[in-house]
């Protein structure tokens, strides 16, 4: 009994071994391979990554941020537009073109980036700006979601590989006043893992904006589409 | 002198499918389409093997191993099972990853149910199968009966039962 047990053992090493090198070699020789030593899932903690950096501090209990510890002219007139939504003064006109907001703000959300409504995600999707990409819309989800379906205009970062769509998009990302992120919508993380990427990369935290209802809010309000690579 | 009519043993073996041989070829047929799907999407299946919370993220080479490996131990099982090299080996693996399988899928859904939210037998979600978001306690009937083939192709003898009538 016990030599066939340890037969059947080391069969099935065996044949584990052949697996455990045919996966390896397939993962390394194919574009979609993943690399194996990298946390794709790392998101950066809950740090305020507006001002351009990260902070380390965490959003107020009224998700805006304290105005006592940035001096950026563009918290400022977040904070000041949560306190006095209808308040008009000089800093806020100075930022108002960069963030238009006449129905609030953009709320900073526990990932630390700016949050924006379908509301407001509409309202800079039909500004001019937006065909000129001076407001980027990027999809951080995958080809074939991608493909089948994203905001007209949206490039597309997939944040798992990264190194192939990041030289296409990351100068539109620079030169534009802001970028729009979206995945899928509700529970999808890759949106925030997205903005991580281009933080890293160098874009201003506060030129990023999350779109958290994502693509399934915006096709659930009947809102334009369009298909294909948009190549 | 009269002659006895044939039992049902004998008209299936009449039929020519060995018995014991359509376990081996379903379980197998099963883990190579769920294997092959899974190389397909590797992040996809990372994604759900992530929500298990049964592997550390850090570091992340334990998680991303399993995610680019285990497809293809189910798919190499798979065709080791499907043409005998071996087959008790080969089933005894599946039956193993069905058991560590069952039990993952098992502790998920319990997780969900504790939260109070749920119905046990109305738990839906993606276990990361192959099959999309399924309805788990069906998903776990169903591993029970894979594991049940499983257990044949272990037990049975190298040959199929066959069952002959005298003539």
């Amino acid at each position: 009994m016990s030599k066939i047990v340890l037969k059947t053992l080391g069969q099935l090493a065996g044949l584990a071994a052949v697996a455990t090198g045919i996966a390896l070699t397939f993962n390394a020789a194919r574009s979609k391979g993943l690399t194996l030593t990298r946390n794709y899932f790392d998101t950066g903690g809950s740090a305020i990554r507006t001002t351009g950096g990260r902070l380390g501090d965490r959003p107020d209990a009224a998700g805006g941020h304290d105005p006592s510890e940035a001096s950026d002219p563009a918290l400022l007139a977040v904070d000041r537009r949560a306190a006095e939504p209808g308040a008009a003064d000089d800093v806020a006109q100075d930022v108002s073109a960069e963030q238009p907001s006449d129905d609030g703000v953009y709320q900073v959300g526990d990932h630390g980036f700016y949050e924006l409504t379908l509301t407001q995600a509409v309202r800079l999707f039909e500004d001019p700006a937006t065909q000129t990409q001076g407001y980027l819309f990027i999809d951080a989800r995958d080809d074939d979601a991608f493909d089948s379906g994203h905001i007209p205009g949206a490039l597309q970062i997939d944040h798992y590989y990264l190194e192939q769509y990041l030289p296409d998009v990351l100068p539109a990302a620079f030169s534009a006043q802001m970028v729009i992120v979206y995945c899928n919508g509700d529970k999808c993380e890759d949106s925030i893992l997205v903005c991580n990427d281009l933080l890293d990369e160098g874009v201003e935290g506060d030129n990023l904006l999350l779109f958290k209802g994502g693509w399934k809010e915006w096709t659930a309000n009947d809102m334009p589409v369009e298909t294909g690579s948009g190549l | 002198m009269t002659v006895a009519s044939p039992s049902v043993w004998s008209r299936l073996a009449g039929l020519g499918i060995p018995l014991l041989t359509l376990p081996r070829l379903v379980l197998a047929y099963t883990f190579i389409s769920m294997g092959i799907h899974k190389i397909d999407n590797p992040v996809a299946f990372l994604k759900l093997l992530r929500l298990y919370e049964l592997l550390p993220e850090e570091p992340a080479v334990y998680m991303n191993s399993i995610a680019v490996v285990m497809p293809w131990l189910e798919v190499v099982f798979g065709v080791a099972l499907l043409f005998r090299a071996p087959t008790r080996a080969a089933a005894v693996a599946l039956l193993a990853m069905l058991t560590v399988f069952f039990g993952a899928i098992f502790l998920r859904a319990l997780n969900i149910y504790a939260e109070g939210t749920t119905p046990f037998t109305e738990i839906v979600f993606d276990c990361g199968c192959g099959g999309g978001p399924q309805v788990i306690y069906q998903k776990l009937l169903k591993n029970t009966g894979l594991m049940a083939l499983a257990l044949v192709a272990i037990l049975s003898r190298p040959r199929p039962l066959w069952v002959r009538t005298g003539e």
